[in-house]
């Protein structure tokens, strides 16, 4: 099996210094492989990734990304360096038009690769080639989705992160976004994402941790989550999750 | 009468737009309300003054009051006044955000430093009133009833000139892009790859340059003098209400409508009173439209 | 003699500015209400006691002549019902907003008394406004003792009010909506009626120390009352600490104390041809102690004081 490209070891992090939410969590992400942090409401799922993404205060722990040491570096380096993020919320500037959107997401980059990587995306993405002038903010919710990802790819990130790619989708939009994740996953993307959607999830997911207050609970490969008791009742079997 | 109160908002209220882009740019990016904008207007005219004196303002072109050395010192004064910006930045804003301050301690920080950069002019200029150039220049008529300065004309048109070469930059630079982009969501604006502090840098650079330039204006068309700034500071930050959040031509139409109404309100109120325009139209704006005359109303 | 003189004069007026303070932090520190016009209302304040209390002079509208402490009750009224018609104006707005809104009153303010002649006397203001029973006094020296307790008295009952009403049930519902607003409306609690209350109580008390420095100079012009008292009043209330009336009185005496020292000092060093460069520095000194707390000592020197459980922790 090839190495890891994400590793975090013991990271703590948090909004307020002193007051961390993660506290201490580990997880490795390989090339081509779906991984999917589960967990009750509060278990600081989203802290972490935001803490990978430098997002938030990172307060010790290491990241290694890619072979180099991230740990706590900021945002725009580990964006240089081949890491994609897609926020939960506000994940498109909806001021902004789709191509601007797209624009942005190659920020890094420089004018000749943004050009061949927009005209990529949009053959890629008819439908945001075809709506391109039109304003984030009047996209769909499952558009949206598609714009927050296609903008994370701009820059072929080596490892990609989404914060509940389907939080309000609809049950078709959830299938094409995570055959799209499949999709990635295949041409040796390492996803990481953290989702609500559980069981949806696991199913097309490699391998999975469960957090629970801000500690790792459970690693396992994907299909043994799915069948474990003890995971079913707490995450998958709940009625909020029976999608 | 009419026709020369409006000529004469005009260009008032394109003084305004000027600063007014300014605050709005810093209010939607450094997400405070700089009460200090007014001093870097001051400051730009007070360091345009200095290298005049140096230099004079050159011989006079045409029908100007000034030459070309005014002209450089115009762009001389706006570098410097966005370098002043910067280091103001470095000095306190930037370790306050560093330190995660909410915005209404920045705008007490802005309190502080406008005591202090206003009081600056005051020690290092003198509190006289100053002027570019002693050349005396006939107001020339530019429609029925309406006279206007070769100056007040330069003055229009290069604001015209000035806003107009912004929204270029806004809409189409990827600086531009990356300024609206951190105005919407500066975390998603981080995770495109955006250096937060590098377009926070140029948006003091481009408010200092402009307030430097609306001061130069204002000292060209009015007199210099320490307060100059702080005069115009309410009638500013009502532009930058006015043109609600998110628009350059908002600031724009509200510079407009604050200087318009100032100098229209003289035919019905007595001149003393005009300072007070601002504040009507502010309060009245206020409590009818709390997002601005442009700005989409906020979901918080 | 004269030191002593001095420290009377001086102390007359940390206490007519600690008022001022006082009623800063009960908007801002108890509240979050953000009043950038602080000296608006201390101008309304020093006119109205004025105006009442003036001698007549034909070209004056209002020529009532009334006693000093009638001057003093009109002056709170007067302040009272500027507050309440600008608080109604603008206490549903936040922040920023609201502060560049009284800003634009006191700017407005200070035109009304410059240019409203016939009310104010215009820019040379008035002149032999009565002083509180200066009759009864013989050298400026025993009057000057005396109105040191009359304005010690009134601050001293500022602060004690003040603090009764931080920690009546009221107060604590003030500070409730200062830390979140949301769930103080979900209790149940009308958040702007209350925030007006606060304001408006606040602006009154700004009112009686402008009647108190009226009374105590003996005359009004519009230039006692320039925006920059607005900055001074707020820099003493950061530095001392906002949310504690203690820290408002102590923010008082100590950035008051630096300003008349500076000037002290100034007018010793530098010749008589430079004193407005002088007053700058004085001015760059405010501006200084204010950013410098700000980032090196945001809670002020004494810091808020728990007075609710939800502050303890």
């Amino acid at each position: 099996m090839s190495e890891p490209v994400l590793i975090a070891r013991d990271v703590v992090a948090g909004y307020v210094p002193g007051m961390p939410i993660c506290h201490g969590v580990s997880i490795d992400v390989r090339p081509g492989e779906i991984v999917t942090i589960i967990g009750p409401n509060g278990a600081g799922k989203s802290t972490f990734l935001k803490a990978l993404a430098g997002l938030v205060l990172f307060e010790s722990g290491t990241v290694h990304c890619l072979g180099q040491d991230v740990s706590g570096r900021p945002s725009h380096e580990l964006i240089q360096l081949g890491l994609g993020f897609v926020p939960q919320t506000g994940n498109v500037f909806t001021g902004l038009t789709i191509h601007e959107n797209l624009v942005m997401g190659g920020h890094t980059l420089s004018a000749a690769e943004l050009k061949t990587r927009l005209a990529r995306t949009y053959e890629q993405f008819p439908l945001l080639a075809e709506r391109r002038s039109a304003t984030g903010g009047v996209l769909s919710g499952g558009q949206r989705q598609t714009l927050a990802v296609a903008r994370a790819l701009m820059t072929d990130p080596r490892v990609i992160m989404l914060d509940e790619p389907t939080a309000g989708l609809s049950p078709r939009v959830v299938g094409e976004v995570f055959a799209s994740l499949r999709g990635l996953a295949q041409e040796g993307v390492a996803v990481l994402m953290v989702e609500q959607n559980a069981k949806a999830a696991l199913r097309i997911s490699d391998r999975g941790y469960v957090l629970a207050e801000g500690r790792n609970r459970m690693a396992a490969s994907a299909a043994d989550l799915l069948v474990d008791p003890a995971v079913g009742e707490a995450f998958l079997g709940g009625k909020r999750h029976a999608r | 009468m009419i026709g020369q109160a409006i000529a004469d908002g005009f260009l008032t209220g394109g003084i305004l737009a000027l600063g007014a882009i300014g605050v709005s740019l810093s209010s939607q990016i450094l997400k405070f309300a700089n009460f200090s904008h007014s001093e870097l207007l001051t400051w730009g005219a007070y360091i345009a003054l200095t290298f005049t004196m140096f230099a004079t303002a050159g011989a006079p072109i045409g029908p100007l009051s000034f030459g070309w050395s005014l002209l450089f010192a115009v762009l001389l004064a706006g570098v410097l006044t966005g370098v002043l910006a910067i280091i103001v930045d470095r000095l306190v804003f930037r370790r306050l955000r560093s330190r995660h301050a909410n915005s209404l301690t920045m705008v007490f920080a802005s309190f502080g430093v406008a005591l202090i950069l206003r009081n600056l002019v005051l020690l290092i200029w003198g509190p006289e009133a100053q002027y570019y150039t002693s050349e005396l220049q006939i107001a020339t008529e530019i429609l029925p009833g309406i006279r206007l300065l070769p100056d007040q004309v330069f003055v229009l048109g290069l604001t015209i000139v000035l806003v107009i070469g912004l929204h270029l930059i806004l809409k189409y630079s990827r600086l531009g892009m990356s300024m609206r982009a951190m105005a919407e969501s500066p975390a998603l604006a981080r995770v495109c790859g955006v250096k937060i502090e590098t377009v926070v840098r140029w948006t003091w650079v481009v408010a200092g340059m402009l307030a430097a330039i609306a001061g130069i204006f204002s000292g060209l068309t009015v007199q210099l003098r320490p307060e100059m700034g702080f005069n115009l500071l309410l009638a500013i930050l009502t532009a930058a209400i006015l043109g609600g959040s998110g628009s350059l031509f908002g600031a724009v139409i509200g510079g407009l409508v604050v200087g318009l109404a100032e100098n229209l309100s003289v035919l019905v109120i007595p001149a003393n009173f005009k300072a007070a325009v601002p504040f009507m139209i502010l309060i009245l704006v206020l409590y009818f439209r709390p997002q601005g005359l442009l700005g989409k109303s906020e979901t918080k | 003699m004269g030191i002593v003189s001095y420290l009377i004069f001086f102390a007359i007026v940390v206490s007519i500015l600690s008022i001022i303070t006082l009623g800063l932090n009960l908007q801002w520190g108890s509240t979050g209400v953000f009043n950038a016009g602080v000296v608006g209302f201390y101008a309304v304040g020093g006119y109205t006691y004025a105006i009442l209390t003036a001698p007549g002079r034909p070209e004056l509208l209002v020529n009532l002549e009334l006693p000093w402490i009638l001057g003093v009750v009109g002056a709170l009224i007067a302040s009272a019902i500027a507050a309440l018609l600008v608080g109604l104006a603008t206490m549903k707005l936040r922040g920023d907003y609201l502060a560049i809104a009284t800003f634009g009153i006191a700017v407005t303010i200070q035109l009304i008394a410059l240019n409203w002649e016939g009310l104010t006397g215009g820019s040379l203001g008035m002149t032999s406004v009565p002083r509180p029973l200066s009759g009864f006094f013989e050298t400026p020296f025993t009057y000057n003792v005396f109105y040191l307790c009359l304005s010690a008295g009134f601050c001293l009952l500022t602060y004690w009010a003040l603090e009764r009403i931080v920690r009546s049930p009221w107060g604590r519902v003030l500070r409730a909506i200062r830390e979140d607003e949301g769930a103080a409306i979900a209790l149940g609690k009308d958040a702007a009626t209350l925030r007006l209350q606060a304001f408006v109580l606040g602006s009154t008390v700004m009112g009686l120390a402008g009647a108190l420095y009226v009374g105590f100079i003996g005359f009004v012009s519009p230039f006692d009352f320039v925006p920059i008292i607005t900055f001074q009043i707020w820099t003493m209330l950061i530095v001392g600490g906002s949310g504690n009336n203690k820290g408002a009185v102590l923010g008082t005496l100590v950035v008051w104390g630096l300003w008349s020292a500076s000037g002290t000092l100034i007018s010793k060093i530098l010749p008589a041809a430079f004193q407005t460069q002088g007053g700058a520095v004085q001015t760059i000194l405010i501006g200084l102690v204010l950013v410098l707390t700000l980032l090196f000592k945001p809670g002020g020197l004494i810091g808020e004081e728990p007075t609710t459980s939800r502050h303890a922790g």
